[in-house]
């Protein structure tokens, strides 16, 4: 621990261009043909796109887990994934459970319940879930 | 030239002995009485640049008139005579200059006090382009004088005085103790010669010796006002290095204000005198411009003939003309200090610890008058007017800022010397333009066009540095620092001692521990296995999995990070330090690299813990560790 970010402005400047900056457009377009292929699955999934679920309506959505985050011991139990599905993100929340079985990073997962806003982000507490193939 | 003289910033930061690279001239200034400068001694010291432009100041003269024919040369005495008048005006009113400033004034200074800022960064470019041509004059002029000494050596003068710069600049680079007793020797021959070849030519009828002149420019044109003004111009570059003393004046002796008047006025009678009684003997002796010998070594020889006098004289010139040149070593890094303390320049020139900052300024110094050189094929006569400009712009400063002093200050019989400021103000500055104006197309546009290059500079500089200080609150009393939430991010592969040091950190850091995992569908049993490892190992974090089909480096991280949304993220990253460097091979260095990607890419605080690896037994006496942790402290990472 001896570093603090003291360049952080000028460095992120110089990232912007050259070879680095060319890489980095090559890689978010590999970004934008896995987000449209996502969105592809939404659609035979019959789900919602995230994007366009509104705050406090019941949805179905579908597309991967991106993260998954286990609670330590000690605190509430509660699992909480990240599904994204090529438009937006949402955050599942299980309360009271610290592990389910298949709710894994990178499982293709389909998920109905009420959509709600907590700072700034979309979220849905125990949620249905269907597990579908694998990654 | 040398106007920063390096003295008051010498004196004002304490000591400098040991600061070997150029930095001071005389050392222990922070000492006592007895390390400072006497009157003799300060003349020695400082004069260096004043007395070696009797070197090359009548020559310029010369120079000129001869190319409107013999008759013509005639006028080298007046000329001569009004450029030593214009001296002691200088020469009294740097007088004024020490009392005003017994700190130590200089172009720099005195515009920064009366002036304003913009003025006094015209006056700091100058005094760079003064720095910078000291140099190559003098080196050049050195030269001159050693190739009269030895005509053989004349066609290699661009080697030649390519090669003493780089033997000055080696020095220089190396770091040198300067002493001022060291420098009384050599100016103290020199002038003690110079008064000997004045009185001894004085004596004579004939010149004892004549150069071979070459075919003379037989058509006699008039001479007419233009001619004597460039004249004028041109032998203005003999007043270069009068005002070093002023600078100078905390290096005295107490009572310092009257031992540097006094040293000053014996530098402008010395010099005023050498530089009326060459010309003097010039027109005893009839001497016109000869290619390849100085006029100076024409004098001398007019005056010893071809003896071991003559030898003696060339040879001082050239070691003074050598340590002239060296004073601008000592006294760019000192300028460059007060520039970038006054946001003109980079912050790295005014750390005064720094060595490598000094070799930055002495190689730049070095490549310019290189360049110079270069470009001048070592001409002596070249470089000489462009010299002239750049000083007489900081003289007609100086002399300004001065003028505007008495007016501000308006102590008793201010007037009269308010009007002797002004007069040299008036006539320094016409100086200026007459020299810039002659001498534009002949070199004179570099430094017309370098001047407010640099000003254009130095203001970008300040204006970068202004804006940085409003962006960092400088001068204002910040908000109380506050305690806000903060999360800290600790990216983890497996569950070892690193891990269990990189999580004691980052809960001493913050109460909220996000450990970071980086899975890979590819490999579900790996994931599997962590998982369990960790729930074993149960610690107070939450695990976030991610994601990650494509086994990038370092960008599921960085993605993650950016997303989170708290007002202080710290991301502490563990890494493996090896007890030897060969082992460093077998360590990833994803570290470096994930630590590279969030600077470039998020504002968060990266942190990088390094574990080292010291043998077992130096491990266990250190700290024991917890016995449900598996401790693979030797295990290569990758």
């Amino acid at each position: 621990m001896e570093e603090v970010p003291a360049g952080t402005a000028q460095e992120s400047a110089q990232g912007a261009r050259g070879l680095r900056g060319f890489l980095r457009r090559l890689t978010s377009s590999k970004a934008e043909l896995e987000a449209e292929e996502l969105q592809k699955t939404t659609g035979e999934e019959g789900a919602t796109p995230i994007r366009k679920c509104a705050v406090r309506r019941r949805a179905c959505v579908a597309g991967t887990l991106r993260t998954v985050t286990l609670r330590p011991r000690g605190g509430a139990p509660a699992l909480e994934a990240e599904l994204y599905d090529g438009s937006d993100a949402i955050s599942l929340v299980w309360l009271g459970r610290r592990r389910i079985a298949g709710i894994e990073p990178g499982r293709l997962v389909r998920a109905e319940g009420l959509v709600s806003v907590q700072d700034g982000r979309k979220v849905m507490f125990n949620p249905r879930y269907e597990l579908r193939g694998g990654a | 030239m040398t106007r920063g003289r390096g003295f008051t910033g010498l004196v004002r930061g304490g000591p400098m002995t040991g600061d070997g690279a150029g930095g001071s001239r005389v050392p222990a200034m922070g000492g006592d009485e007895q390390d400072r400068l006497s009157v003799a001694g300060g003349l020695a010291a400082l004069s260096l640049d004043a007395m070696s432009s009797v070197a090359y100041g009548p020559e310029a003269i010369v120079i000129v008139l001869a190319a409107a024919g013999g008759a013509a040369l005639g006028y080298t005495l007046p000329v001569t005579l009004v450029i030593a008048g214009l001296l002691a005006v200088l020469t009294v009113s740097y007088r004024q200059v020490i009392a005003a400033f017994p700190q130590g004034g200089g172009a720099y200074g005195v515009s920064k006090a009366y002036l304003g800022r913009r003025t006094s960064l015209v006056a700091g470019a100058s005094l760079i382009v003064d720095y910078v041509l000291n140099v190559a004059v003098s080196t050049a002029a050195g030269v001159a004088a050693l190739t009269s000494a030895f005509p053989a050596l004349h066609p290699y003068t661009p080697g030649l005085c390519l090669a003493v710069l780089g033997a000055i600049t080696a020095v220089n680079l190396r770091g040198i103790a300067h002493s001022a007793r060291l420098l009384i020797a050599p100016t103290a021959v020199f002038v003690l010669s110079i008064a000997a070849v004045i009185i001894v030519g004085l004596f004579r009828d004939h010149p004892a010796a004549v150069a071979p002149a070459g075919p003379q420019d037989g058509t006699l044109r008039t001479v007419g006002a233009f001619l004597l003004l460039r004249a004028f111009a041109n032998g203005c570059a003999a007043l270069t290095g009068v005002e070093a003393i002023a600078n100078a004046v905390p290096a005295f002796r107490r009572p310092r204000v009257g031992r540097a008047q006094r040293a000053e006025m014996a530098l402008g009678a010395t010099l005023g005198l050498m530089l009326i009684g060459v010309a003097v003997l010039i027109g005893r002796f009839h001497i016109r411009p000869v290619h390849g010998v100085t006029i100076l070594s024409q004098v001398t020889a007019g005056s010893f003939g071809h003896g071991v006098g003559y030898y003696v004289v060339q040879f001082a010139t050239v070691l003074l003309l050598a340590l002239a040149a060296n004073t601008s070593f000592g006294g760019m890094p000192v300028l460059a200090r007060l520039l970038a303390r006054d946001n003109n320049l980079p912050h790295l020139f005014a750390l005064r610890a720094e060595r490598q900052v000094h070799r930055y300024g002495i190689l730049f110094l070095a490549g310019t008058a290189g360049l110079l050189l270069a470009g001048t094929a070592g001409a002596m006569n070249t470089l000489v007017p462009l010299f002239a400009i750049g000083v007489f712009v900081g003289f007609t400063l100086s002399q300004a800022g001065m003028v505007r002093h008495w007016w501000l200050d308006r102590p008793r019989g201010w007037r009269p010397r308010a009007a002797l400021n002004g007069l040299g103000a008036l006539l320094t500055g016409i100086a200026a333009l007459v020299v810039a104006a002659t001498k534009f197309a002949e070199g004179g546009w570099l430094i017309v066009a370098a001047l407010p290059l640099i000003v254009l500079l130095m203001s970008r500089v300040h204006r970068a540095y202004g804006r940085i200080g409003e962006r960092l609150e400088l001068q204002r009393t910040p908000a109380r620092p506050r305690r806000r939430r903060a999360v800290v991010i600790v990216p983890v592969e497996g569950v070892d001692r690193l891990t269990y040091e990189a999580l004691s950190a980052a809960f001493s850091l913050g109460e909220r521990v996000v450990a970071v995992h980086v899975a890979h569908p590819d490999e579900p049993g790996d994931t599997m296995r962590f998982v369990e490892a960790w729930h074993r190992w149960a610690p107070d974090a939450d695990l976030v999995l991610l994601n990650d089909p494509h086994r990038r480096l370092v960008e599921p991280i960085v993605d993650y990070v950016s997303g989170v949304g708290e007002p202080h993220v710290f991301v502490l990253i563990p890494e493996v330090e090896p007890a030897h460097m060969w082992q460093r091979v077998l360590q990833n260095q994803r570290g470096a690299v994930l630590a590279h990607a969030l600077r470039r890419d998020t504002d968060v605080v990266v942190c990088r813990l390094r574990f080292r690896l010291r043998p077992r037994h130096a491990h266990d006496r250190v700290e024991a560790a917890p016995g449900t942790v598996r401790v693979p402290a030797t295990r290569a990472r990758g």
